[in-house]
């Protein structure tokens, strides 16, 4: 694993920015080394190389090839694959159930469409039993002025 | 799991606050807007589909009714309250307070027979079929309540009574 971190360094052309002669000879002669010995040549050649070159070298291999970010969420979806893994198979299908909905009404399209259905719902019964309240309001009114309430009591 | 479930107990709550504030602001501006605003008659007018001219006629007889209806819900009342006068004074049923009861009656009598004479002439004044059906509903809305009491009264429902 080792060898093939190094030679995959050595082969990307953008670390080789702002190195030194001495500096970039080094990693190739290593990886070539390491193709025709072996694991042990390369150990070799690693040792006897100067620590300082090497950790500048590691350095400056981390700066050129920045790692990209990671999406959000990212390790709540790793813990939730990992809980996935370990749940009882039993309790699988209604936490996948679970995570599914949620999963749908947490996309904005779908959450608006669901706040204007409740929306259009709302707006539906209140007219509704509005307008029923209105005209048994209106009825009353008209029965209190025509019927005496002796009559009704 | 634990967010999933959070996440939608956050939508239904977020669900009924939307629609329970759009359902009592849409009942609030119905009710305001079908209620009565100062006109009696505007349910007559709504419920009877009745035209400008229909309206006036109505109108008329309506304010012509009133000052009646007002005279004898004054009757009726001063007569009640010597009918309670006189079951105070005498602790219990005597010949006077039998006849103040039968006074009220037919005082009430008196003021029923006003308002069907009323509403024969306010659905006269409609379209056939919208008289018919105003008739029906005020006969059923002002005598109805009596119906309903003289029926559970009537032999029959005693009988059925008796049986539980």
């Amino acid at each position: 694993m080792q060898l093939l971190q190094v030679l995959t360094d050595v082969f990307q052309p953008p670390r080789w920015h702002g190195l030194r002669t001495a500096d970039r000879c080094q990693p190739a002669a290593l990886a070539l080394t390491s193709l025709s010995c072996g694991d042990a040549a390369l150990r070799t050649m690693i040792t006897n190389s100067p620590m300082s070159d090497e950790a500048k070298l590691r350095a400056l291999l981390r700066e050129s090839r920045p790692a990209p970010d990671l999406p959000p969420g990212f390790q709540d979806a790793v813990w939730r694959r990992i809980e996935r893994t370990e749940a009882p198979a039993g309790a699988r299908p209604a936490a996948d159930w679970l995570d599914h909905l949620a999963a749908w009404f947490l996309r904005p399209g779908r959450a608006f469409a669901t706040a204007a259905v409740m929306l259009v719902l709302g707006l539906s019964l209140g007219i509704a039993q509005g307008a029923s309240r209105g005209k048994d309001l209106a009825k009353a009114r008209y029965l209190n002025s025509v019927s005496p309430l002796a009559l009704r009591q | 799991m634990r967010r999933s479930l959070l996440i939608l107990l956050a939508v239904i709550l977020a669900g009924a606050a939307i629609a329970g504030i759009s359902y009592l602001l849409a009942r609030r501006i119905c009710v305001s807007q079908l209620a009565p605003s100062g006109d009696d008659l505007a349910w007559l007018r709504d419920e009877f589909h009745l035209s400008d001219t229909e309206m006036q006629r109505i109108r008329q007889l309506h304010e012509g009714y009133l000052p009646k209806c007002r005279e004898n819900c004054a009757r009726i009342a001063a007569k009640r309250q010597e009918l309670l006068t006189a079951l105070d004074k005498a602790q219990g049923m005597t010949s006077e307070a039998q006849q103040k009861l039968a006074e009220v009656a037919a005082l009430r009598a008196q003021c029923q027979a006003n308002m069907l004479a009323h509403f024969y002439e306010v659905s006269r004044a409609m379209s056939a079929e919208q008289g018919r059906r105003y008739l029906a509903e005020m006969q059923r809305l002002t005598l109805g309540f009596h119906e309903q009491i003289e029926n559970t009264m009537s032999p029959d429902a005693a009988a059925h009574h008796g049986h539980h």
